[in-house]
């Protein structure tokens, strides 16, 4: 019966959780913060770059 | 990636005011769901990578994502789904050739391996399953809904995982006794 097993795959992944969590090395909330700032002003400095660059070749074209 | 939160509601949404801290959020969950998908993957770097871009992405709409009923419910439903779509790239001939490069690690334990060489065995379908259920101790109910199917199905997928993973367990046991 598949039920038989819940002490085994429990025992299991106990054992695996410990384990694991022991290696396991967090970065820290404040590396997801600088990540995501990075991200940020990676988006704005491209926004940036492009109403530039169709500025320019507006005035190319029109100016 | 979008996703729906369908389970949301029901709870009262929390006042502006009382939003849940995101480093508070961040060290009380990032290892418990880690290790979730990293029993799912076998692959510890992975795991903590998948986690961290779950987090970065819930960090940066988290103003929405804290006021959700249980914002731990958003990210590990993003984890999961980053890591299913890395789970199906590593199937490729190319994450294969990765694998057989040399590295000089301190190896993890006998019963970790074990573990990892059992869940690999089993169905994809079947190990998300088990590990949402025994690891991630979600109830059936939970585990339908962010996988988007009926109970019955996730009653189905527990039954048959945990009878693979069983013979798994035990077949290596045997193995290994004699």
């Amino acid at each position: 019966m598949p039920e038989d097993y819940d002490e085994l795959i429990h025992g299991a992944f106990g054992d695996f959780t410990d384990d694991a969590e022991s290696t396991i090395t967090s970065r820290g909330s404040g590396d997801v913060r600088s990540k995501v700032a990075r991200r940020r002003r990676y988006r704005t400095t491209t926004v940036i770059v492009i109403i530039l660059l169709l500025a320019l070749v507006g005035f190319l074209a029109f100016g | 990636m979008t996703v729906v939160m369908a389970h949301a509601a029901p709870k009262p949404v929390p006042a502006a005011e009382s939003l849940p801290d995101f480093d508070e959020f961040y060290s009380a969950n990032y290892l418990r769901l880690t290790v979730q998908i990293y029993a799912y993957l076998g692959d510890q770097h992975e795991a903590q990578d998948l986690v961290q871009e779950a987090f970065c992405r819930a960090f940066s709409r988290w103003k929405t994502v804290s006021e959700y009923a249980e914002p731990l419910a958003w990210v590990r439903r993003v984890a999961w789904n980053l890591a299913t779509s890395r789970f199906r790239k590593q199937k490729t001939a190319v994450n294969f050739l990765r694998k057989q490069r040399e590295e000089h690690v301190e190896g993890p334990s006998p019963d970790r391996v074990a573990l990892t060489r059992a869940l690999s065995q089993i169905p994809e379908h079947h190990r998300r399953a088990v590990v949402l259920y025994y690891l991630g101790q979600l109830s059936v109910t939970e585990i339908a809904l962010q996988e988007g199917v009926a109970e019955g199905t996730v009653k189905s997928w527990l039954s048959r995982g945990r009878a693979a993973l069983g013979n798994q367990l035990t077949g290596q046991r045997g193995g290994d006794d004699a």
